[in-house]
């Protein structure tokens, strides 16, 4: 399919193009990186810059990169293939100076409702690092809820939180 | 953008799709793959499987499969790579194990050669090759490309061939 682009108060949420390479492998380059196997160098942030994108013509789903007032901030996703045992929600902010006005909260919440809603997920998960305290803090704000019978990416410890659709909740 | 379907006397060249990718990551599994940096473990395959396609949106070209018409069976893969671990544009090709020997390679390349000449602004294409791997270098030559020993090589692959195809005048 082709990939959406999602409005929310303040930001954009639309497909990458080649020009996002660079800020993206500088990302994945530095610390901040840690909680997502990295730092990584330059050929691996390519492997997860094209299994991004391709999603979307695979498995209809994929990242969006985030924006504000045009400035792209960093990424989210609903991201499967065979390393996720599950579709799995996925966010980070390129740059510690955009934390704590969140950002990552609106766009992964923008992103989990298009997976459970449009897209037609019955539920997705965020695989997390247990040290990755910021994370495990949104995925519990968004509403997610911990899941310690799913399966883990190569079956390595993390924390799993489960996002389901509301009317499933209801039910 | 959406990629081309190229139709020639024996085979269709289309965009991959999921289905293809068990067979895929099967040649990059096996010995075939030594010539291509493998082989490797089917997430290293998905990478792979992910930039063919990826690099259909990010650049307007990609990798594209290989049907026999007559059969429908898929024979193998050729592609136009690009990125940051290319020096130059590549023109590649890949045929899975049993499928050599009928002229696939050269007829897949040939045609995607010739549609990149057409629709994209390209002086030439390169052909990066492992020295050992013969029958790639035929398939090189049969294409009427020569070999450049002054084109850049692939980082940690400097002693690849890199065959050059030019626009034909």
């Amino acid at each position: 399919m082709i990939a959406p682009t999602l409005h929310t108060a303040r930001l954009a949420l639309r497909p990458a193009t080649i020009a996002d390479f660079a800020a993206y492998a500088a990302f994945l380059a530095t610390d901040r990186a840690r909680f997502m196997g990295g730092p990584h160098g330059r050929a691996k942030a390519w492997d997860w810059f094209c299994n991004d994108t391709a999603q979307w013509v695979l498995l209809d789903m994929g990242a969006l990169i985030v924006t504000h007032q045009g400035r792209a901030i960093g990424q989210v996703a609903v991201c499967h293939g065979p390393i996720f045992p599950e579709p799995e929600l996925g966010w980070f902010l390129y740059d510690a100076a955009d934390e704590g006005q969140g950002f990552a909260a609106e766009a992964a919440g923008a992103m989990r409702d298009w997976g459970l809603g449009p897209r037609g997920l019955a539920s997705v998960v965020a695989y997390i690092d247990p040290a990755n305290q910021a994370s495990l803090n949104l995925a519990a704000r968004l509403g997610g809820t911990l899941d310690p019978h799913a399966a883990t990416p190569q079956g390595l410890p993390c924390a799993v939180y489960r996002f389901v659709r509301r009317a499933e909740v209801a039910a | 953008m959406i990629a081309p379907t190229l139709t020639t006397q024996r085979l269709v060249l289309r965009m991959p799709v999921l289905a293809d990718f068990p067979a895929f990551a099967e040649f990059w599994a096996s010995p075939r793959a030594q010539y291509m940096g493998g082989p490797c473990d089917r997430a290293a395959a998905w990478f792979w499987f992910s930039s063919d396609i990826a690099m259909w949106h990010l650049f307007g070209h990609g990798a594209l499969m290989i049907d026999v018409r007559l059969t429908g069976e898929t024979v193998g893969q050729v592609g136009i790579n690009a990125g940051p671990l290319y020096p130059e544009t590549e023109l590649g090709w890949l045929l899975y194990a049993g499928h050599e020997g009928h002229g696939y390679a050269t007829e897949a390349a040939t045609a995607l050669r010739d549609w990149a000449f057409a629709a994209l602004p390209l002086a030439s294409l390169v052909s990066y090759i492992y020295p050992d791997n013969i029958a790639s270098a035929k398939v090189a030559e049969r294409l009427g490309a020569v070999a450049d020993p002054d084109a850049p090589r692939q980082q940690g692959d400097e002693t690849d061939l890199v065959y050059r195809h030019r626009r034909a005048a």
